[in-house]
This record gives C-alpha cells, sequence and structure tokens, in this order.
C-alpha cells in the first residue's frame, strides 16, 4: 500500500507539473499583457514595472522562477491586486468555495443516488418518469439560468431565501441548489442506468430466490455492484464542486475562488492563473487516486497496483 | 400526500423566519462597489472601485466642491509664486490622521517620494511629472529621491516646483496619488499596511473590517477636522453582477444603486430614478494611416453618416449626444464642433474623394471590445453606414486584452473607445490625442494640436484657454476629423427615499460624509 501511494504522488506531480508548465507557456503566448490598459503609460512607468515583475526578462527565466517560487510552495504577488499574495487570496477564498462546495455536493449525491435508485425500483411507473423528465431538465438548463428562477421566486417574490451575499446559512441554500442541480441530475440518470443494468443480471433473481428483498437487496447487493459509474464521475465533480463555479458565485456575490477561473485569464493575471490552475489539477490527481481505491472496497475484483 | 405538503410548508415557514428583515437601521448606507478594490495602496492602484473607496477614506491638499472647483482640504490655503512654477502649501492646523497624531508636510514629501521612486512600480507616477525631476526620478535618470521638486519647509509649510507653470495644479492634488503617507506605517507593514488594523487616513471615514471579494465597512474618523458624518457605517459589498445588485435594491439590502441598462425603461418613471451625466467621451477612432481612411474627406463623411439622436433610444440611459470631445461642464467644451448628421453631404465628400459608387470603396473593419453596449453601438453605426452611404463595414469583436494588443501594435481602419476624466479639466481630454501621447492610437500627428494643447495647460486667462481649446479641437474633429464623438457618458441610478445627499459628481465618485438616512423624509 505504502509503495502504492508513493507511486500515485510520484505520478501525480509529473502530472501537475505537466499541467502547470503546459499552462504556463499558453498563457505567456496569449496577447495582451497584465499592465495592458485603456489609458497607456509613459514608456519609463511600463519599464519599472515590468522590471519589478520579472516581465522584462526571457520567458524561459519567468519560468524559472516561477518554478523555483512553486517549488517553495509561493506564487508571489497578484499582478491586479498587487498588495496581496496569491498564497492569501487562495487561502480567504478557497474554504468559502469548498463549504459552498461541499453541501452542494451533499445535495446532489443524496438528491440525485436516489432519485436514481428509486427510479430503477420502479422503472416505467409515475416517479420514474416524472424523475427522468426532471433529471433532463436539469442537465439542459444551465445554472444561471436555474439561479435566476430561484433568486426571483424565493429571493424576490416569496422573499422567504435571501437573493445573494453570505451573511449566514440561510444564504447558502440558493447558491448550493443551483450548484447541486445539473450534477443530481447527471447522477440521477447514472445511477438509474447503472441500477437497471445490474437489476437485469442473473445474479440477482438468485439473490431474491433466496429470499432476500428490500432494503437489504438494495443496499447490500445492488448498489454495491452498480455505483462504480457513480464513483469513477464523483472524482472530477468533487474537484469541480469545491473549487467553485464562477457563474454561481458570481450570480449570488459569493466570495469563493470560481471566479478566478475567468477573471484572472482575462487580467492576465499570471501568478493567480498558475495557482488555481495548480489547485484544480491537484484536487483532480486526488480525487482520481481516491476514487481507485474506493472501486478497490466497492468490487474486490479490482486489485490496485 | 398531505403529510409531505405539512413539511413543505414547514420547512419554508422555518425559513421565512431565519431570513433578516432587510430594513435599514437608519445609521448606514448600503452600496455596491461592483468589484474588489485591487489595492487601498493610493500610490499604485488605478480602478475606479478604489479611487471610490479612498474618495470616502482620504483627503489631500485640496478636493473638489459641487462644482469640481479644487477647494482647500489638509491644505487651508496655497500660494503660487515664480510666474506659477513654485506653490506653497499651508496645512490645516486641525488636520490629523485616524489616531489623531497631526499630518506633517514631510508625509507629503515621503508620499510623492514614493510615487515617483522606481522601485514602486507606480503607474500612475506621471500625474507627478509637472513637479521638478520626477520624469528623471521615475525613469532612473536620477538617483536621488530628495532631488525631487518638493519640500517641505516646515511641519505645516510645503513647497513644490513644477518644470512650467501649469494653472490646474491645484486640480491634480485632488487626486489619491498625491495623499500623504506615514513612512512608520509602511515601513512596519509594507504588505499589509492597507488592512483594515493598520490603515490610518485623513479623511472622513477609516477602515474598519474587508472582507476581500465580498464587503468593506467604513466608519467615521473621530479625528477628521470637517463636520463629522451623519451615518456610522458604509457598507460597500463587491457584487459583480448589475441584475444581482438591483434585485438586493428591491429587497431593501442596498440604499442605492446603479442600474443595468436593460432596466431603466422599467424604473425610468420611479421617483427613486435618478441620472447624471458624467465626464467621459464615447468614440469611434480613425487609423488615419489605413487606407481608405486614410483621406480626410472619407472620415468626414462617416462622421456625417451616424444619426447620433438615436443613442439615448438605444442605449436607454439618457446619454447626450455628441459631436464634441471635451464634454459639457468643461472649459474647451464647445457643442457647435463637430459633424452634424447630414447624410446627403456625406455622400457629397464620398464622391468627391473619388468613391462616387460606394461599392467601389476598399473593405473597412471595425473592431471592439466584445461587451453589450459596444455590440449595440458598433452594430448601429455599421447599420447606418450601409443605409445612409451603402458602404459596408466588417465588425470584429474581441477579449479586451487582445483588443488592447491589436490597438498598440496595428489598429485597423475604425475602432470604438472611451475617455473618462481622471481629473476635471480639459487637458486630461486635449492631451490623449498628442502626436507621441501613449492613448492616440489614431496614428495622427500634428505641431500645430501639439502646441495649442501645451499652451492652452498654461493659459491662466479662461477666455484665451477656451479659445486654445477650441482651435486645437477643430483640428482633430473637423479638419482632420481623426474620430467620431458619439455621446457622453451618464450614470443612472436609483436611491430610496430615505437616503438623503447620496449623489453621483460629474467624475461619477460618490461622497458619503454628508449622506443621511431619515425615514420621515424631509432634505
Amino acid at each position: 500500500m505504502t509503495r502504492l501511494v508513493l507511486s500515485r504522488i510520484f505520478y501525480g506531480l509529473i502530472v501537475v507539473w505537466a499541467v502547470s508548465t503546459i499552462t504556463f507557456f499558453l498563457m505567456h503566448s496569449v496577447p495582451g499583457g497584465p499592465f495592458d490598459s485603456e489609458k497607456k503609460f509613459p514608456p519609463e512607468i511600463l519599464k519599472n514595472i515590468q522590471a519589478k515583475y520579472h516581465l522584462d526578462q526571457p520567458v524561459w527565466k519567468q519560468y524559472g522562477f516561477y518554478i523555483s517560487d512553486l517549488a517553495r510552495l509561493q506564487f508571489g504577488p497578484s499582478f491586479k491586486y498587487r498588495n496581496r499574495q496569491v498564497e492569501d487570496i487562495l487561502a480567504q477564498t478557497f474554504p468559502v468555495s469548498m463549504f459552498l462546495g461541499f453541501w452542494a455536493l451533499v445535495i446532489a449525491v443524496s438528491f440525485g443516488v436516489s432519485a436514481g435508485i428509486v427510479s430503477a425500483l420502479r422503472h416505467n411507473q409515475a416517479f420514474d418518469r416524472i424523475s427522468i423528465f426532471l433529471s433532463t431538465l436539469g442537465i439542459s438548463v444551465p445554472g444561471f439560468v436555474l439561479a435566476t428562477l430561484l433568486i426571483y421566486f424565493f429571493g424576490h417574490r416569496l422573499k422567504i431565501l435571501p437573493p445573494a451575499l453570505l451573511e449566514d446559512w440561510t444564504h447558502y441554500i440558493l447558491p448550493a441548489c443551483s450548484l447541486a442541480a445539473a450534477p443530481a441530475a447527471y447522477l440521477a440518470r447514472l445511477s438509474r442506468s447503472s441500477l437497471l443494468e445490474t437489476l437485469s443480471k442473473p445474479f440477482v433473481q438468485s439473490v431474491q430466490a433466496k429470499g432476500v428483498s428490500g432494503a437489504r437487496l438494495v443496499f447490500r447487493h445492488l448498489l454495491k455492484n452498480s455505483l462504480s459509474p457513480v464513483v469513477t464521475v464523483l472524482g472530477p465533480l468533487v474537484a469541480m464542486l469545491i473549487t467553485g463555479s464562477f457563474v454561481i458565485e458570481k450570480i449570488f456575490s459569493i466570495p469563493g475562488m470560481g471566479r478566478y477561473f475567468i477573471t484572472a485569464v482575462s487580467n492576465r493575471d499570471y501568478p493567480l492563473i498558475m495557482a488555481v490552475t495548480i489547485v484544480y489539477a491537484v484536487l483532480i490527481v486526488l480525487m482520481n487516486f481516491l476514487v481507485d481505491l474506493t472501486y478497490a472496497f466497492l468490487d474486490p475484483r479490482v486489485r490496485l497496483r | 400526500m398531505k403529510i409531505y405538503f405539512k413539511i413543505s410548508v414547514l420547512i419554508l415557514l422555518i425559513l421565512a423566519g431565519c431570513v433578516k428583515r432587510n430594513r435599514n437601521p437608519g445609521d448606514r448606507v448600503r452600496y455596491n462597489l461592483l468589484t474588489e478594490p485591487p489595492s487601498l495602496d493610493w500610490s499604485i492602484t488605478t480602478d475606479s472601485a478604489s479611487i471610490e473607496v479612498l474618495d470616502n477614506l482620504m483627503e489631500g491638499l485640496t478636493r473638489y466642491d459641487e462644482n469640481l472647483k479644487p477647494i482647500p482640504a489638509l491644505a487651508e490655503s496655497w500660494e503660487i509664486l515664480d510666474n506659477g512654477t513654485k506653490y506653497i502649501f499651508h496645512l490645516r492646523p486641525g488636520a490629523k490622521w485616524s489616531d489623531g497624531k497631526p499630518v506633517l508636510a514631510e508625509e507629503f514629501v515621503y508620499s510623492w517620494q514614493r510615487l515617483v521612486n522606481p522601485e514602486t512600480a507606480a503607474e500612475y507616477a506621471y500625474f507627478l511629472y509637472p513637479v521638478r525631476n520626477a520624469r528623471e526620478i521615475n525613469s532612473g535618470a536620477i538617483k536621488d529621491l530628495n532631488q525631487l521638486g518638493v519640500r517641505a519647509l516646515d511641519d505645516r509649510t510645503l513647497e513644490v516646483e513644477l518644470v512650467q507653470p501649469l494653472v490646474y495644479f491645484p486640480v491634480i492634488t485632488t487626486f489619491m496619488v498625491t495623499f500623504p503617507e506615514r513612512r512608520d506605517l509602511i515601513e512596519k507593514y509594507p504588505d499589509s499596511w492597507t488592512e483594515p488594523e493598520h490603515l490610518l487616513t485623513t479623511g472622513p471615514f477609516i477602515l474598519t473590517k474587508w472582507h476581500h471579494e465580498y464587503k468593506l465597512i467604513l466608519e467615521p474618523n473621530p479625528h477628521y477636522y470637517g463636520p463629522k458624518p451623519a451615518i456610522n457605517q458604509v457598507i460597500f459589498y463587491m457584487m459583480n453582477e448589475r441584475t444581482t445588485e438591483l434585485t438586493l435594491y428591491d429587497t431593501g439590502d442596498l440604499d442605492l444603486c446603479q442600474m443595468p441598462p436593460a432596466a431603466i425603461p422599467s424604473y425610468r418613471s420611479s421617483p427613486e430614478y435618478r441620472q447624471k451625466p458624467i465626464l467621459g467621451t464615447y468614440y469611434l477612432g480613425f487609423n488615419v494611416l489605413k487606407p481608405p481612411v486614410d483621406n480626410p474627406l472619407v472620415r468626414r463623411a462617416l462622421a456625417m453618416s451616424i444619426d447620433r439622436s438615436k443613442f439615448p433610444e438605444i442605449l436607454k440611459g439618457d446619454q447626450v449626444p455628441a459631436t464634441s470631445f471635451i464634454p459639457p461642464g468643461l472649459v474647451g467644451h464647445n457643442p457647435k464642433l463637430g459633424f452634424e448628421f447630414n447624410p446627403q453631404k456625406a455622400k457629397e465628400l464620398l464622391a468627391q474623394a473619388g468613391y462616387p459608387d460606394p461599392k467601389k470603396l476598399p473593405a473597412i473593419t471595425l473592431i471592439f471590445n466584445n461587451q453589450d453596449v459596444n455590440q449595440l453601438i458598433c452594430e448601429y453605426a455599421q447599420a447606418q453606414w450601409q443605409n445612409n452611404l451603402g458602404i459596408t463595414v466588417y465588425l470584429r469583436n474581441m477579449e479586451w486584452k487582445v483588443f488592447l494588443k491589436e490597438l498598440q501594435l496595428d489598429p485597423p481602419a475604425i475602432w470604438r473607445l472611451g475617455w473618462y476624466a481622471d481629473f476635471p479639466d480639459p487637458d486630461n481630454f486635449a492631451t490623449v490625442f498628442l502626436s507621441e501621447g501613449g492613448n492616440n492610437h489614431t496614428r495622427f500627428k500634428s505641431k500645430e494640436y501639439d502646441d495649442l494643447v501645451t499652451r492652452a495647460a498654461f493659459e491662466p486667462d479662461p477666455q484665451k484657454r477656451q479659445e486654445l481649446y477650441h482651435q486645437s479641437q477643430k483640428i482633430i474633429l473637423e479638419d482632420a476629423c481623426i474620430f467620431i464623438p458619439l455621446y457622453f457618458y451618464s450614470v443612472n441610478y436609483l436611491v430610496k427615499p430615505y437616503a438623503h445627499n447620496l449623489d453621483f459628481n460629474a467624475m461619477g465618485h460618490l461622497y458619503f460624509k454628508d449622506a443621511r438616512i431619515d425615514f420621515r423624509g424631509g432634505k
């Protein structure tokens, strides 16, 4: 097991290095620099700024600075928020996105998987049809449309939930639901089809013939054999949800990390772009490793090497 | 089923009970800043969100009155000596920092030296270039910061030497980059002196909380020399979405808000709706070296064939159609300059330029950065040129930084831009089109224009100054016609009836020191 963990860490580090290197060079190849602005400064000012942030150095030298900073887990000051270190920005915003993402995940998994199970068990009955309709809707309706509708009905018309901001726990309800809707719908469809496939297998009839039914049949025999596809998507889904959503955080004015995936790029804030990319890459690697471990738990035929 | 219904109703009731009522308790103003201020270090920040906060936290030597004229602030008076090349500012005896220490002339010297120090890499260092040796120090030609033309003659007297007489210098000293700074604070907390636990201010408010990317809270400065603000808190939220802002205004979570253009028609008849013109001009520029707009006759024809009177209807915000560049309210504004809508004359000019058949005109491209407003305007201009002249203009939209790079390297025939005043003086507009100006993307160069603008900056007589700006603007608007002004900007906003003295000034700034919350009404 130790060998396995060490080898996965090693390969994970290579993946993260490759992602960050590709991002670094892509980022520098995009036209426009961090300090280009509508009001242009005199050349001596531009020279001072470029010298301060090493932007006057060749790209390979900048890459050297970047890698040496990264080895010390430092990203330096943001180019946009010049008084703040990128590490501090992430330390302040990542927990907010993680907390919101966690609740979105809880909602998505609990509603999605349970709706999928009930749908499969009541195949072609009313609940199944309603569930399919709702899950199709959940997948098709973009998050910002759902968020706007939720704000309109619960925040504006009924006035029972806050439409934006983050003052107390009630402020998490609408964004968490908006964020959870699409993953819940996807998980519902996935778990339904996977369970239906399991139900058609001969071992189920054999188990039923032995008198096993109800909750014991579902949780002991069916779920364990049906959850692999769900677990596969959960890895990237967790990484996506806990790093925040640009659209949802923007609409609900949540001070999370998700907005930086877009704004850091449009501001050409190189240190911040690299930091959010690396956080996302590390989480994807980590979640995929956890998914692999879960496979072994769910299916003894899977051997980890 | 009944049980599910009962549970749902119960959940809704619990939620409704949890939500706090949003009424303003009567002692605060809640406003949306739109974005996180990138920095509250007034030497290095450049964006409007930071300026909006700093304008309420800090005061400098001078500040604006209602008409945007500079009046005494931390300086109670000033003298102009040596034909306008030397200013002596006398600091107000009661001027104090928020920790109770007096504001010293040396703190201005430190701040100005820090601004032009190349190591600070301040983007707005050029605002002090009129000061002796500022440019040389900033470019590294002079290493000794003490060579800067600013000295503390004693604790309350500041002497400033200028390179040349500059009639609007007291306007520059209203701007944040000239505010004083505390050396002890910056040296002790170099990375965090702008955070609420350390920041010291000289204005009517202090910063008490900064939840990054979410909200800032300002409270009255107990040591402010002027009257204490009537409110106990200003809460700045940082919501990126104008529609969310409007929803929160409707639910009573905000006391004033700026409006997305699409919402203006629904609120126009409301007594809470207000509109104010601000010092800014939206225009389409020409690259005068690119055919076919290298011909001034073609440029004039294009300028005459856009009906600008439709812009308020298109943009829904009561924008003022413009044919000239310097906005109303500034010396040098002349609404008679530029070209009115005249499609017939435009066709004649096009024929004179050698294009009696508009279809023979080489392809023209107009670029803009992808924003809804720009899309609307550029599509409108495209339709106007097609309908009035029979010219096909191709539109190309692009991401903001890519757009700026294209403007710097190789601008196409036509592009869109806007210009907001950094300070309320026509020089800030006229210098945009100086031959070597970094913001002049037209590639137009004219020694005559440069001379007129330079003379106007140093001309103390308002009448003569007006005439110099008239002559210089005529060159770029009519003779050479290097761009087409389209409209002057305005700000559209809503203010709750109980909130008083909350109005944007013509710079688009909002000052909260006179704000008042009164549910009984009254002025």
